[in-house]
């Protein structure tokens, strides 16, 4: 009897050490986290950032866990053993704790498109579901339970711009001015970080993680990666890589559900609405967005693509 | 990790003065010690960023302390604790954030406004009892104190720590943290520790 209870034992304590950090992260305060809602551009800032920090060995689906790991894909004690500082991806809303953080914004009419997608790649979603069912769903953020924890688009990025915007431990990026100027936003990314900022090893690390070079490896390695490796080979990571595709993709009623659902912050954030809206104010002022001005993105200029 | 993923909001309440900002000050340190995320609003510097260009009419006031429960909400639905520290005079705003919310710990700061007044660490009391500030809770602005509180903490009558030690007490009472060892010594037990240390010359008799 002894012995079944010393075996439980075991095997609870071995699910627990394999039990991925997440939430349950232990945090320094020198980590650097690289802080987005999913399908924000994340992936391709780990590669900007890695390639800037490994000059000598480029980036790729291979090697990049170990140079800015996610934390779902490792348990604690998994993290524990990394040089500090550590820079790692987390797609967490407001936490505390983390004291440095790299912070990236998309305008959500595109992470939309992109999250449709990709929960088809996953399986979480049929082939046949429609956009415009889904786009309801993507607006309660209660898609899978992984979603439901990180909550919705407005809802995680205000927690982080409400508490941190402005502070000397955030950097706040928008993916639409990476794609515009990915060497400016990787400057300042490297700035932040304290990295050798020659413009050679900048646009080397640029070029380096462009969406051609990026699509090239996944099809090499995609069977690899753990982020991929049991999803739909047949369809892709690293989608379009562009802004503004919601235009041809999403019907205008899922528009509008979007910005009725959260126009205020998308304006503060300096992504102009189809259908302008009565919005008295603005809940919180987002400054290094609305104060810009080339703050205008997605709402009448053409797409842009890297 | 010694963490429970329960976030929970603490809402200070109280005149300018009474101590939230203090108590915050020094628990927020010892939840996070105990391996919680924890975030301060404090009244006086969310008015600088997160609530700016909020004046103090009724109005203004109540969308202030809207904001700050709003936030307030996010970040502990997410798992980490939030402290504000905000004067939120009034109770019917109080009460529709505490609606808005699971685990909302209403901490009243119940300090005599006599002791408050004399405090005065900004002088902001002294002018506005020279009516050179107008809408100063306390003197021209009522203050309505909540009718149930989950916690009452006597700032004239105890030391801060002493009012943190409280809060944490219930805050484990209430299942919200981990319940530290206790440790309790009798008094017998009290009496020799102290002699002892009188002896090694660390207390003055």
């Amino acid at each position: 009897m002894v012995e079944i209870f010393k075996l439980a034992a075991e095997a609870i304590r071995g699910s627990l050490a394999r039990k991925k950090a997440g939430r349950n992260l232990t945090v320094f305060g020198d980590d650097v986290f690289l802080v987005s809602y999913p399908r924000s551009g994340n992936t391709w800032t780990r590669f900007l950032i890695a390639n800037l920090a490994h000059p000598n060995e480029p980036t790729n689906f291979a090697n990049i866990e170990s140079r800015i790991p996610e934390i779902y894909l490792f348990p604690d004690r998994v993290l524990l053993n990394l040089p500090r500082p550590r820079i790692l991806k987390s797609h967490e809303c407001f936490d505390p704790r983390y004291k440095r953080v790299i912070h990236i914004v998309r305008d959500p009419r595109d992470v939309a498109v992109s999250h449709y997608y990709y929960s088809k790649k996953r399986r979480t979603i049929a082939d046949d579901f429609r956009i415009e069912e889904y786009v309801p769903r993507f607006l309660a953020g209660n898609l899978t339970r992984t979603m439901e924890r990180y909550g919705c688009w407005n809802d995680h990025v205000l927690s982080w711009l409400a508490l941190r915007e402005g502070h000397r431990n955030f950097l706040a990026l928008r993916y639409e001015d990476m794609l515009e100027n990915t060497g400016r936003e990787l400057a300042k990314i490297g700035s932040f970080l304290d990295t050798d900022l020659s413009r050679e090893t900048v646009m080397r690390a640029v070029e380096r993680s462009s969406s051609t070079q990026m699509r090239r490896m996944e099809k090499e390695q995609s069977r690899e990666w753990k982020l991929t490796k049991g999803t739909r080979q047949d369809r892709p990571f690293i989608r379009n890589a562009t802004s503004g595709i919601w235009k041809s993709v999403l019907p205008s009623a899922s528009v509008l559900a979007i910005e009725s659902a959260w126009g205020p912050l998308m304006v503060s954030l300096g992504y102009s609405l189809t259908q302008p809206q009565t919005i008295s104010q603005t809940l919180f002022e987002i400054a290094p967005y609305s104060s810009r001005s080339d703050a205008t993105v997605a709402g009448g200029e053409a797409s842009r693509k890297r | 990790m010694n963490r429970s993923n329960k976030g929970f909001t603490l809402w200070f309440t109280g005149l300018p003065c009474s101590g939230k900002s203090t108590i915050a000050a020094l628990l927020a340190p010892e939840l996070e010690r105990r391996g919680h995320g924890v975030e301060v609003l404090d009244g006086d510097v969310v008015r600088t960023h997160l609530c700016k260009g909020l004046g103090f009419s009724r109005e203004d006031r109540d969308e202030n302390i809207r904001r700050i429960g709003f936030v307030a909400k996010l970040v502990s639905r997410h798992g980490a604790i939030v402290i504000t520290a905000a004067i939120s005079p009034y109770r019917s705003i109080r009460d529709e954030v505490r609606a808005s919310m699971e685990n909302f710990v209403e901490v009243y700061v119940n300090t005599p406004l006599e002791v408050c007044i004399r405090r005065d660490v900004k002088g902001m009391y002294k002018k506005a009892l020279a009516g050179e500030l107008k809408h100063f809770t306390g003197i021209d602005d009522p203050y309505e104190p909540p009718l149930n509180p989950e916690l009452v903490i006597q700032t004239d009558k105890e030391t801060p720590s002493a009012s943190s030690g409280r809060i944490l007490a219930g805050l484990e009472q209430m299942g919200l943290i981990e319940r530290t060892s206790d440790i309790t010594y009798s008094s017998e037990e009290e009496s020799r520790i102290r002699t002892r240390l009188i002896a090694l010359g660390y207390l003055h008799a």
